[in-house]
């Protein structure tokens, strides 16, 4: 089974800022958004019991190679990485149409993407590029298995989960009940040094460039503030059961139950 | 003159709670804009889902979908459908719930209409001339207001970015019929498995107690369980959640 783990080099979590443009600043560190992590981890026990080889695609400033470089060393076979000048700003839309180009021109059985990224908390690119490339798309999943010329997902829901299933190619979206992504070893950082990362242009894409970049972009940031402050916190240090009637007639006396 | 939809979701037959929050902000968008809105019930049961939105709605749009007429998941079913009414219809804005069907099918209609999306919406206002959507941006660093620059668009909205509220009087029920040019891919629910404990979304709480590092041991937790209990006695949609430890 070839799998195609979508992994987006986000800013480390807790740095992240806007610039004076109000864009994602992404000239910092980078690291690989924690929740693709989960699939990529997904994807490589899958080959390591099924074979095949596990492919990442990444979009995005150079700054994502080092996201990649550690990708690389927890066990993917190659990696690609779209990235132009043109690209800077542009917005779901243009991602999604950057992405599907890309995938287009790659050979997979399955698209593993994470739930969402920590800078962007949109949760809705893969199910796009899903409708865009006429894939099947199994979405929430907490556990995927290959089945007969198809795949196998649970996808959590309200009340349990549902089982499904389609056939391959599909994109599957994953939550972090797959389970947690392994640590790079010593021998996997080594070999990871001469895995290949091939860079990708919108050119080599046939993306136009001037559909893409904040200056087509159909939505725009107007403003960013530091929230405001918290009003003052009233602390209940009382035993449970004295505590519980405080803090329900707290809440009773504010209309919030 | 604008015209704002609210895309509601069905579950066991009722609309959401998020629907009916979803259906009176369009309706509130809408009066501040001038246009109108109206909520889209799209799946099996959704006349009947709609004499409950109807309260809360501008206007309502049906599309029932026999059982068996189309397959897969809620949003599989309900994109390609709401594909053909915005080509048909050509709405200026459309809300949807951030749950996970929501969106799903958000996502679905980014690939199917290239309608561009802002998502996590925490606030929504009109602005000059369309939305504005306040966001938590970077887990809470910043309050972000953003906006669409063709006059068209979706929103993802939170929930319990505003209450419920009924209008001064009913809205109208239009049974929508539409063709579908395109289905999406088949995707087959094989079955359906009910896990013990799992009795409502957390999108659909109307309170939520939560507990930490703060809580001490794991002792701690029965402070947050008997608040549970005194807000909710026994209630059989109460449900426990528990994230894991980062």
């Amino acid at each position: 089974v070839n799998i195609v783990v979508l992994l987006k080099a986000v800013p480390v979590v807790g740095t992240e800022r806007l610039g004076s443009d109000l864009l994602t600043e992404r000239s910092g560190q980078a690291e690989a958004n924690g929740n693709d992590e989960y699939l990529l981890e997904k994807a490589l026990k899958l080959t390591e019991v099924h074979g095949g080889e596990v492919s990442l695609l990444t979009l995005g400033p150079t700054s994502g190679a080092e996201a990649l470089r550690k990708a690389l060393a927890m066990g993917a076979a190659r990696a690609v990485h779209v990235a132009d000048d043109a690209i800077r700003g542009s917005d779901i839309r243009a991602t999604v149409e950057i992405l599907s180009a890309a995938l287009r021109k790659m050979e997979y059985d399955l698209v593993f993407a994470g739930y969402d990224t920590s800078d962007g908390q949109g949760g809705v690119v893969a199910a796009a590029i899903a409708a865009r490339l006429g894939l099947p798309y199994l979405s929430y999943a907490s556990e995927i298995e290959p089945i007969d010329g198809g795949v196998r997902v649970h996808r959590l829901g309200a009340t349990g989960y549902d089982v499904l299933e389609a056939p391959t190619p599909a994109l599957v979206m994953g939550t972090q009940l797959l389970g947690a992504p392994r640590y790079p070893s010593l021998r996997g950082i080594m070999q990871a040094r001469s895995k290949p990362i091939e860079t990708w242009s919108l050119a080599d894409l046939g993306v136009d460039p001037s559909a893409t970049g904040s200056s087509a972009a159909w939505t725009r940031t107007i403003d960013a503030n530091k929230p405001p402050e918290r009003g003052g916190a009233t602390f209940v240090r009382e035993p449970a059961d004295v505590a519980v009637a405080q803090i329900v007639d707290f809440l009773a006396s504010r209309r919030l139950i | 003159m604008a015209v704002i939809w609210a895309i509601g979701e069905i579950a066991d037959g009722v609309p959401t709670k998020l629907t009916l929050e979803l259906a009176t902000l369009a309706r509130s968008l809408a009066e501040q804009a001038g246009g109108e809105s109206q909520t889209v019930l799209i799946g099996a049961g959704a006349a009947k889902a709609a004499e409950q939105v109807a309260p809360y709605a501008g206007s309502v749009l049906t599309v029932d979908v026999e059982p068996g007429t189309a397959a897969g998941p809620a949003a599989a079913v309900v994109a390609p459908r709401l594909a053909a009414m915005i080509e048909e219809r050509k709405p200026d804005y459309l809300l949807l719930g951030a749950s996970n069907d929501g969106k799903d099918i958000a996502g679905m209609l980014v690939g199917l209409t290239d309608l561009p999306v802002l998502v996590s919406g925490a606030g929504v206002d009109w602005g000059e001339d369309g939305p504005l959507v306040e966001m938590s941006t970077f887990g809470g660093k910043l309050v972000t207001h953003s906006a669409f620059t063709g006059g068209r668009g979706m929103i993802i909205v939170r929930p319990a970015t505003v209450s419920a509220e009924k209008g001064s009087a009913p809205g109208k029920v239009e049974s929508v019929d539409i063709g579908v040019a395109n289905e999406l891919p088949a995707v087959k629910v094989a079955k359906h498995v009910e896990e013990a404990g799992a009795a409502a979304p957390i999108e659909e709480a109307r309170i939520i107690v939560g507990g930490g590092r703060g809580v001490g041991a794991e002792d701690g937790f029965k402070l947050v369980e008997e608040l549970a209990e005194a807000l909710a006695p026994s209630s059989p949609r109460r449900r426990a959640f528990e994230t894991p430890s980062t």
